[in-house]
């Protein structure tokens, strides 16, 4: 039996090539993309009925200055008394409207006013710094007033907890029946960090990214990754918590410089950010970004531009194509690419809204 | 045939190191551009790195023997001409 004469070294190097890169399709595939339904761990964290002790932060381990002090902005007074835990229609009786909804628009500036909701969507270009000098971005502030906690909602796409379930935001919010619409941390694209959703623990996987946790008492407090255990989160109380970030205020409600997350994030992208003032009184910040127009900002700029705001607490939510604004059933932010299809949402709503 | 086999097997062996490596390149890249994914750090990854180990070790293990044997050939030869050139001497 004659030898085959073996193909020529570049033939087999090239043929090598394209099988990596089917291997790598059918990676991400499975990595990904194949829409898997995960088991939520179950936990309810019930509504308190009776003040809890605020939570304290664990003591900082870490050496990494990204990762050093917790941003732990509570402000624990008023205490809410047993009945009205997560409710503040007495912390600002002159915000919301007797009975009737006022809603329009007025040169860039949306607003919404009802019994339990105060909605006021400011579309401004900010002006940003970066490496290369001052720039002006298209901002969308977004700062509202609840009456309820359970006002503050999120959703996941299809109303399914998992990888790989991606819906447009346009569709998980008129599910929701959202007033105001932003995408939440995609937690669907990682299998690891802390998912609380509407007081229910979906995940408790440890992760290397700060979280965000919002109680049900309406505080909002941020953590670097040495600092949160997700059931403690959920023994204090959580109502909702994303892992993502990077946070971007320090204990101090001073803006940070270092982050704790890739050089990538940290560039100028577009954005999309949630800001605390005081329990009931909060603030969605989106960035139109990679455009001429509107080049997006840096988590540098990000952070100045919410401490600008006054607020105490800020967490970057997840951005670049994602980051998106609905206001109503309309997109009023300009998506990168028209935004893509994304796994969870954070939505004001009115109570007794129908959560997927 | 046995000879055959087990140049098929190295050749596949070799193939799938570079496979696997260029794999696990690309995938390192796109982890550093975007963390959060974690392409490196899941299951399947880590799978693959083990069986690149595995492959790779085996692969470094074959051409050691074949270096060896090589070698050793050589030696051979080298002594047989002595020998000759010892002989023809007397």
């Amino acid at each position: 039996m004659r030898a085959r004469v073996p193909r020529p070294l570049w033939m087999q190097l090239i043929a090598d090539v394209l099988i990596t890169g089917i291997a790598l399709v059918v990676f991400a595939y499975f990595h990904h993309v194949r829409p898997t339904q995960l088991q939520s761990e179950n936990v309810i964290i019930p509504r308190p009925t009776a003040p809890a002790v605020t939570p304290a932060p664990t003591p900082e381990t870490a050496s990494d200055p990204a990762l050093s002090p917790a941003v732990q902005t509570q402000t624990p007074e008023p205490q809410p008394a047993a009945n009205d835990w997560g409710s503040f229609a007495g912390r600002f009786p002159d915000k919301f409207t007797s009975g009737a909804v006022e809603s329009g628009e007025e040169d860039g500036v949306y607003y919404y006013r009802s019994p339990n909701l105060d909605i006021t969507v400011t579309v401004s270009r900010a002006e940003a710094k970066s490496t290369s000098g001052t720039y002006e971005t298209t901002c969308y502030v977004t700062d509202f007033y609840i009456r309820d906690i359970s006002c503050l909602s999120t959703g996941m796409a299809k109303g399914k907890y998992g990888t790989g379930q991606y819906e447009w935001l346009k569709d998980m919010a008129s599910r929701a029946g959202a007033v105001v619409a932003i995408n939440g941390d995609f937690y669907g694209a990682r299998k690891n960090g802390v998912v609380i959703r509407n007081g229910e623990l979906f995940r408790s996987n440890h992760s290397t990214f700060d979280a965000c946790v919002i109680y049900w008492d309406g505080v909002m407090a941020t953590y670097a990754p040495s600092q949160w255990d997700a059931k403690t989160l959920a023994k204090d109380g959580a109502y909702q918590a994303w892992s993502f970030g990077p946070r971007l205020l320090d204990e101090n409600g001073q803006p940070m410089t270092s982050f704790n997350t890739t050089k990538a994030v940290k560039e100028r992208n577009p954005r999309t950010a949630i800001g605390y003032f005081e329990p009931g009184h909060y603030c969605f910040v989106t960035v139109d970004g990679r455009t001429t127009e509107s080049r997006g900002m840096t988590l540098e700029a990000l952070a100045e531009f919410m401490y600008g705001l006054g607020c105490k607490a800020a967490y970057n939510l997840d951005g670049g194509e994602s980051s998106c604004l609905m206001w109503q059933d309309s997109v009023i932010s300009k998506p990168y690419k028209d935004g893509r299809k994304i796994s969870d949402a954070v939505f004001l709503v009115e109570p007794g809204e129908v959560q997927p | 045939m046995k000879k055959q086999t087990g140049a098929v097997v190295r050749a596949l062996m070799c193939h799938v190191a570079v496979i696997l490596s260029l794999m696990y390149l690309v995938l390192f890249f796109i982890d550093r551009v975007n963390t959060a994914m974690e392409f490196i750090n899941n299951d399947v990854t880590k799978i693959l790195l083990a069986v690149l180990a595995a492959v790779s070790a085996a692969n470094a293990v074959i051409t050691l023997g074949a270096q060896r044997r090589q070698a050793l050939l050589a030696r051979k030869k080298q002594a047989k001409k002595q020998a000759e050139k010892r002989g023809r001497a007397r």
